[in-house]
């Protein structure tokens, strides 16, 4: 996972039902030196960016079949906290076409760690400067 | 010279030889001077003749009444003859010598009954009822002359008229001829043309009355400033009644306008036309009041008339726009993909080809007793179907429907919506059944009373027909994508769970390079889905599957150059890993190690020995020096597999870069 710059820990909000991909998810921000703070649900998600005004970063899979639809709970929270940066996720190739927010950047299932790990880290070099 | 006699009494009709009598000339017999020729002048005649040895006696001798009379006739232009006394001496005129041939000159001066001796028992009568004191005549009659060197027919009128001596008794008879042959053969000519027009006139009459088409002699009705306002019927034939409907007789006289109140303005405007620029019109046409289609011709007839000749043709004309509507439909059942644009296209063209006042396709709900209509075709602003009906409505019911056949619902019951919606006409519905249940229905209504015809019922079953199989090829198809895009879903994240639990096992016990390799490679096997889900997972466009396996690694730094060429799902997968091999090493040790570095990824295809080849050529150059690997890994042994998983590669490690050359023959590269 190349070099480990040690940024401040950040907390990036990973939302993902999947167990495992959820332990994934949370192995590859804290290895990259972010604080996971981690989610199954939209609901509970909302509550926590209420909580934790210091969320700048808020990966979300779009595929988690229960509740509202991802790309509306991104488009909500685009909306409710414009300054949050959002990565979004998803094994469905169509989904990727659909009105992402804007600034919110979409990688294809399986994601290679680098890829989001580097587009993190220019999120959290954003918010931070 | 030779003359036949043809005599008929005048009021006997003159037909060619009817009562006539022919006569031979054998009995005359030239008498006295015969070894001279005689003299044929009857001035001459008359000087030289010896009267006293007639009843005459000299000429000295002659009455003024007889001197004057054949003075009167010798000076006429006209044929004359005079016959004189009790014994009738026979006298004449140069013109009368014509007739009498060659009797002339031997009877100048004979008594008459020796000139005529053949018809004299006829003609005695007259001459006894002129010595009377009467007077006859008779016309026209026939006698054949050869004067112009040639035997002729000719026609003579006589006049028989008793001439007076000084004592006031009749003493002669003066005979004045006047030839009427040309005013007879003008007479004839026109009898017979009178007689062959009217045999013509029955002819063309029947011909006329038996056509099987329609026949119609028009003149143009001009209004006072001489336009063309409509146009009366002065002649129409039997076939003209039956082919537009309209009863015998009731059509003569009239004008167009009045027999049809509301016909078309073509009906009116293209026999002015015709008339007008004087040629003649071919035309197929509706009449609307009766939706018979007609074919035909009009011509001008002189003047502001016309004649039109045509036959009904629209069973013709019904049947070519039912197979342009089936060819039509077929157009637009391959363009359309969703089942309400196909049953939205079926149910107008339907209605429209069959001239229906509404039409649609409504989805039964075969529990519920109910048609959802969202698709309808209707006329004008016709009130609307689109809603939940009862199947009732349509005068039908679930179990009729299931049993699939096309009903006719020409005398049944309409209610409610489905009454207002489309009159008390007839109706026709076609349902379509899915696994054994009525699924929808396709329905064509009319405002008015219709009996449908077996071939338009016929075309409602067609187009029934193939809206069906457009429906089950669509929801197949539509049920394929769901699934093509579930199964997709579930590759893809069944390949995140693959590798979140590479990731998990891996975890500071392998280098974190390898970790990342195998990522990646799952990365690009997950790109050549990605690509062959978008087309059905059958084929994939070698473009669009190079484009996907190398983007994460190399973006765009890869030049792609080829032709348009469609790969099976295998040799998509394998160039997918493949690509992603060449260009993880080329960033790794090669081309794209240096930003000047290029990558040109080229196909082709030629045939080689009547064999398509493909050939796949990945050349890097301005990257640092290259020597082959020491060791065999796993990538440079997917390299080494080829499109084909069989080889066909060549990998060179020039100077100036790697090159790889990957061939497989395209009816390879195509399948599996």
């Amino acid at each position: 996972m190349g070099q480990s710059t040690p940024t401040a820990r950040l907390p990036v909000l990973i939302i993902e039902d999947e167990p495992i991909l959820r332990l994934d998810a949370i192995d590859m921000v804290e290895r990259a030196g972010f604080e996971a703070v981690e989610t199954t649900s939209v609901e509970d998600a909302i509550g926590i960016l209420e909580r934790r005004t210091d969320i700048r970063i808020v990966f979300i899979d779009l595929d988690m079949p229960r509740g509202v639809r991802g790309i509306e709970i991104a488009a909500a929270i685009r909306n409710r906290w414009p300054p949050i940066e959002i990565v979004l996720t998803a094994a469905s190739f169509a989904k990727a076409d659909l009105d992402l927010p804007v600034r919110a950047e979409f990688y294809a299932k399986p994601i290679l760690h680098a890829e989001v790990v580097a587009a993190m880290r220019r999120m959290a070099a954003h918010a931070t400067g | 010279m030779r003359l036949i006699v043809l005599y008929s009494m005048p009021q006997r009709p003159h037909r060619g030889g009817v009562g006539a009598i022919e006569h031979g000339c054998g009995n005359d017999v030239v008498q006295g001077g015969s070894e001279h020729a005689p003299a044929t002048d009857v001035k001459d005649l008359l000087r030289t003749r010896d009267w006293a040895a007639t009843p005459l006696g000299p000429v000295a001798d002659w009455p003024q009444s007889l001197r004057t009379a054949v003075d009167l006739m010798i000076a006429s232009g006209y044929a004359m003859c005079l016959a004189w006394g009790p014994d009738r001496t026979f006298l004449y005129n140069q013109a009368y010598a014509g007739i009498l041939g060659r009797r002339h000159p031997r009877v100048f001066g004979a008594p008459f009954v020796d000139v005529w001796p053949e018809v004299w028992s006829e003609i005695e009568p007259l001459v006894d009822r002129t010595f009377a004191g009467e007077t006859s005549t008779f016309d026209d009659m026939p006698l054949m002359m050869t004067r112009n060197g040639y035997p002729e027919e000719t026609w003579w009128s006589f006049s028989y008229s008793p001439v007076r001596d000084e004592t006031g008794a009749v003493a002669g008879l003066l005979n004045v001829t006047l030839e009427t042959t040309s005013r007879v053969l003008v007479e004839r000519e026109r009898d017979a043309a009178t007689r062959d027009l009217r045999d013509s006139e029955a002819k063309w009459r029947s011909v006329f009355e038996t056509l099987q088409e329609g026949f119609v002699l028009g003149e143009l009705v001009r209004d006072e400033h001489g336009h063309v306002v409509d146009w009366r019927y002065d002649e129409v034939n039997d076939a003209w009644y039956d082919l537009m409907g309209v009863p015998r007789g009731q059509a003569v006289g009239r004008t167009i306008r009045q027999v049809f109140p509301g016909i078309e303005e073509a009906w009116v405007r293209e026999m002015a036309q015709v008339v007008e620029r004087d040629r003649s019109v071919r035309f197929t046409r509706q009449l609307g009041s009766s939706g018979r289609w007609y074919d035909g011709v009009t011509q001008r007839a002189g003047g502001d008339r016309f004649t039109v000749i045509f036959t009904e043709v629209t069973e013709r004309v019904l049947r070519e726009r039912r197979q342009a509507a089936l060819i039509d439909l077929n157009d637009r059942l391959h363009e359309e993909t969703t089942v309400a644009a196909i049953a939205s296209a079926a149910s107008a063209i339907l209605a429209a080809a069959l001239h229906a006042d509404c039409g649609g396709y409504g989805e039964v709900d075969a529990v519920a007793g109910t048609v959802t209509i969202a698709q309808e075709w209707a006329a004008g602003d016709e009130v609307s179907l689109a809603g939940t009906w009862p199947i009732a409505d349509f005068a039908t019911s679930v179990e009729e429907l299931a049993e699939g056949r096309l009903l006719d619902r020409a005398d049944a019951p309409l209610r409610g919506r489905v009454r207002q919606a489309c009159g008390e006409g007839a109706m026709v519905l076609a349902p379509i059944i899915e696994r054994g249940v009525p699924a929808a229905i396709l329905y064509l209504g009319t405002r008015r009373p219709r009996a449908w015809t077996r071939e338009e019922l016929h075309f409602v079953g067609e187009v029934a027909d193939r809206l069906r199989l457009a429906i089950g090829r669509t929801r197949a198809e539509e049920q394929q994508e769901v699934l093509n895009g579930e199964l997709a879903h579930r590759i893809k994240n069944t390949l995140s769970v693959v590798q979140a639990i590479a990731m998990q096992t891996l975890a500071g016990k392998a280098d974190a390079t390898s970790v990342e390799e195998f990522g990646s490679r799952l990365k690009a096997l997950s790109s050549a889905h990605d690509v062959l889900l978008t087309r059905s997972w059958s084929a994939a466009g070698l473009r669009e599957v190079a484009q996907g396996a190398l983007s994460t690694v190399a973006g765009n730094r890869v030049t792609l150059s080829g032709p348009e060429l469609m790969i099976g799902s295998r040799p998509a997968m394998s160039l997918s890993l493949l690509l992603h091999e060449l260009a993880t090493n080329a960033v790794k040790y090669g081309a794209l190690r240096v930003p000047e570095g290029e990558v040109e990824l080229a196909w082709a295809i030629a045939c080689e020995g009547g064999v398509e080849m493909l050939t796949l050529r990945w050349t890097e150059r301005g990257g640092p020096p290259v020597t082959p690997p020491t060791r065999t890994g796993f990538g440079s042994r997917i390299i080494r597999m080829g499109l084909t998983g069989s080889g066909g590669v060549q990998v060179r490690y020039d100077t100036s870069g790697l090159s790889v050359e990957m061939r497989a023959p395209i009816d390879q590269i195509g399948q599996g």
